[in-house]
């Protein structure tokens, strides 16, 4: 590592920037399955209010016992409802040449990024509510942690995973999607967003240039 | 030439399967031990000599000793170790055969630790750390010492190897064991030795507490030791509260009981630096952390001698921390975050070690750390001072504290005092290589991060800087993370373009 340290100045403004791009929706779907969990939660509630109510002795303390709780559980519903739109209609992802960043949260809003010269594995899973919906979750996990993205669709989360495993160089849960290859690639309707500037310019883009390689070796840790 | 004859014995040393010295039996059964808890050993002897169990129950306890005992040796005896080529495999298990292979280029480091009984029978217990990912933390009980050397050496041979290839960027060189032209040469140098001196005034610079609370039973007992000696003030208080006012108040007295006081703490401080210096000479006698090629290596320890490797790539975050009394004495203690299960933390050390660290550790020029928060910190530390002492307020005014809760706002102005200090300390800065933080509070800590280290960047806002258009950046790094909570939003993005930019544009990697 004998090379002469050159340090040139950066414009800060120069540069790529995350905001200057729109950011992708998720799957209107993922609004029905927020909404599935949350019912299940307010039915629970309303199975365990039931459970309370059968133990009041007096007619009238039952029935203001069952009215209290059916009121909390409908206001619970509007407002998580209500919530959950304003949430998921912030929530969304963006591919760049380089990197995913994705975005959400309510009150407190959330960008992260995260190069893919640091993803080791990606994965996407699906619950039986997704399933049904015909959603899915794509994990990004580097050594730093996880990225979930959930809510996208089926079709759009295997795209995804193909964009990351083709740059990333990396591990998937899936064996037949071992690195994608340029054709398999072309059909994505989940290209990168533009870049803004001409991208940086990418030494580390060959073969040997991801960061898996000591993921790789670690996954098999006992051989027959 | 002396290098590859090195490399060759090593490699000899290592090129048979070998077993692990019989005394690995005694180290399992320690560990079982360890891990049923003397607490349970305790219970279970107490069930048998109080003759609780059947006679039958008794007889079988040998058997099953004897079983556990017989696999134990099964378990030494199918456990083999062995280099073939560019792999490490270990080979173990009582009933299937498992065979562990890992190459050696992906070893991140090599421990060794010497307990009493190993440093009596030139043992060592190896430890390896193929860090990236997952768990394939693994460490061999009791070896030779040459042989875990010689491990070691290899280890590092291929890790530089692998480095150099990477950092030409030429797959196809062969890995060998020769030292690359690009590998730095294997001189080793001394960062920090910490001697005996040394050690007391580490031991000097903690905060005294750990005595005060083993003496707080004493003071509890305070007032009968008071009496013993004839001072029985609690008795002479309570007369007089109780009885004539007219009593002159200078019967009480005063000064013995402040006299008292200022013994016992004192008392408790000397007893905790005592406490403290033993612990210091057991876990840190003889510290010395030593930079060999691209590595750092920390030695240290009485009874049990522990050293810990890492290279300099592994090193994710470096954080230091000075109380008031370790500035008094020049001190202040480095930690510096890396991947896998030791950091390497380095007590007492001096300004001039700390800056060698950051040369090797960083690259360029220490950044410039001239930028603020946000005052509106202040504003969100009062905010929350007026919530939480309104809130104290109402529910103990109706106590029996009464309208004396009311004290509670007192809480404001001292918070507003604090969080401005607190703010007027706090400084941020970068260069292209480095993000460093400092805080100048009671405590000083330094923070800093190479940008490239990055694993992922986000930036937050929350309802209170949405209003006022800040927000908070945090970088993940594989070990540790690097977090700046209060700055205009327009900044932080900028940093976190300027970050990717980095993490982007060039081939280094983090490790």
């Amino acid at each position: 590592m004998s090379t002469e340290f050159v340090n040139p100045p950066i414009d800060v403004g120069d540069l790529p920037q995350v905001d200057n791009h729109t950011f992708e929706p998720l799957h209107p779907n993922f609004l029905r399955a927020k909404m599935a969990g949350a019912a299940l939660t307010v039915g629970a509630i309303v199975a365990v209010v039931a459970v309370v109510a059968s133990f009041v002795q007096s007619e009238g303390g039952r029935t203001s016992v069952v009215l209290v709780a059916g009121g909390v559980a409908l206001l619970l519903t509007i407002l998580t409802a209500v919530l959950q739109r304003v949430a998921i209609g912030y929530m969304g992802y963006l591919v760049r040449e380089h990197d995913l960043s994705y975005r959400y949260g309510i009150l407190s809003r959330t960008t992260q990024t995260i190069p893919f010269t640091r993803v080791q594995h990606v994965s996407i899973d699906r619950g039986p509510v997704e399933r049904r919906l015909g959603l899915a979750t794509l994990r990004l996990r580097s050594a730093g942690g996880v990225i979930a993205i959930a809510g996208l669709s089926v079709d759009a989360a295997t795209r995804l995973r193909e964009v990351v495993v083709t740059r990333a160089d990396v591990e998937t849960d899936d064996p037949d999607d071992a690195p994608a290859t340029a054709d398999r690639r072309s059909g994505d309707d989940i290209a990168p967003a533009p870049p803004a500037q001409p991208p940086p310019p990418t030494p580390g883009d060959g073969p040997t240039a991801g960061l898996s390689r000591g993921a790789q070796t670690v996954t098999p840790p006992f051989d027959e | 030439m002396s290098d590859l004859d090195t490399a060759g014995r090593d490699r000899a040393a290592l090129s048979e399967p070998s077993r692990q010295s019989p005394l690995a039996v005694v180290f399992l059964a320690w560990r079982v031990v360890r891990g049923i808890s003397l607490v349970n050993l305790v219970v279970l002897g107490a069930v048998i000599t109080t003759n609780r169990l059947p006679f039958s129950l008794l007889v079988l306890a040998p058997l099953v000793i004897g079983a556990l005992g017989v696999l134990g040796l099964i378990s030494w005896w199918r456990y083999t170790f062995v280099v073939e080529g560019d792999e490490l495999v270990v080979a173990k298990g009582v009933v299937s055969q498992n065979r562990l292979v890992i190459p050696l280029d992906r070893v991140q480091s090599v421990s060794l630790e010497q307990g009493l009984l190993h440093r009596a029978t030139g043992l060592t217990r190896v430890g390896l750390d193929t860090a990236g990912s997952a768990e394939v933390e693994f460490s061999i009980d009791a070896i030779p010492l040459d042989q875990a050397e010689a491990l070691q050496r290899l280890a590092a041979d291929y890790r530089r190897q692998s480095e150099a290839t990477e950092a030409i960027g030429d797959p196809s060189t062969t890995p060998g064991l020769t030292p690359t032209s690009t590998s730095e040469p294997e001189e080793s140098e001394v960062l920090a030795r910490r001697d005996f001196g040394q050690l007391v005034r580490i031991a000097f610079g903690h905060w005294p507490w750990a005595g005060l609370v083993l003496l707080a039973p004493a003071l509890a007992a305070a007032d009968d030791l008071a009496e013993l000696v004839g001072l029985d003030v609690l008795n002479r208080l309570e007369e007089q509260v109780g009885g004539s006012a007219d009593a002159p108040v200078s019967s009480v007295p005063i000064l013995p009981i402040i006299a008292g006081i200022l013994a016992a703490i004192v008392v408790g401080a000397v007893l905790s630096w005592a406490l403290q210096l033993v612990r210091q000479i057991f876990t840190d006698w003889d510290l010395t952390v030593t930079r060999t090629g691209r590595g750092l290596r920390r030695v240290a320890g009485l009874t049990n001698r522990t050293s810990v490797g890492s290279s300099l790539d592994r090193v994710q975050v470096l954080r230091t921390s000075a109380i008031p009394m370790q500035r008094w004495l020049g001190i202040s203690r480095l930690n510096l975050v890396t991947v896998g299960d030791n950091n390497l933390v380095v007590p007492g050390t001096t300004n001039a070690e700390l800056n060698r660290f950051r040369e090797l550790v960083f690259e360029g020029p220490e950044p410039e750390l001239d930028r603020r928060l946000s005052p509106a910190m202040v504003f969100l530390a009062v905010r929350n001072a007026v919530v939480v002492s309104v809130l104290a307020v109402a529910l103990l005014s109706q106590s029996p504290i009464g309208w004396w809760s009311g004290l509670a706002v007192l809480a404001i102005p001292i918070e507003f005092v604090l969080a401005r200090w607190r703010l007027r300390r706090q400084f941020w800065g970068m260069t292209a290589n480095r993000l460093a933080r400092i805080s100048r509070f009671v405590t000083y800590r330094t923070e800093e991060i190479d940008p490239i280290k990055a694993q992922s960047v986000t930036v937050r806002q929350s309802l209170f800087q949405r209003r006022r258009d800040l927000a908070s950046l945090h970088i993940r790094a594989a070990e540790g993370s690097f977090e700046l909570p209060m700055i205009p939003l327009h900044e932080a993005t900028a940093l976190r373009d300027l970050i990717l930019y980095r993490v982007e544009s060039t081939g280094r990697s983090w490790m």
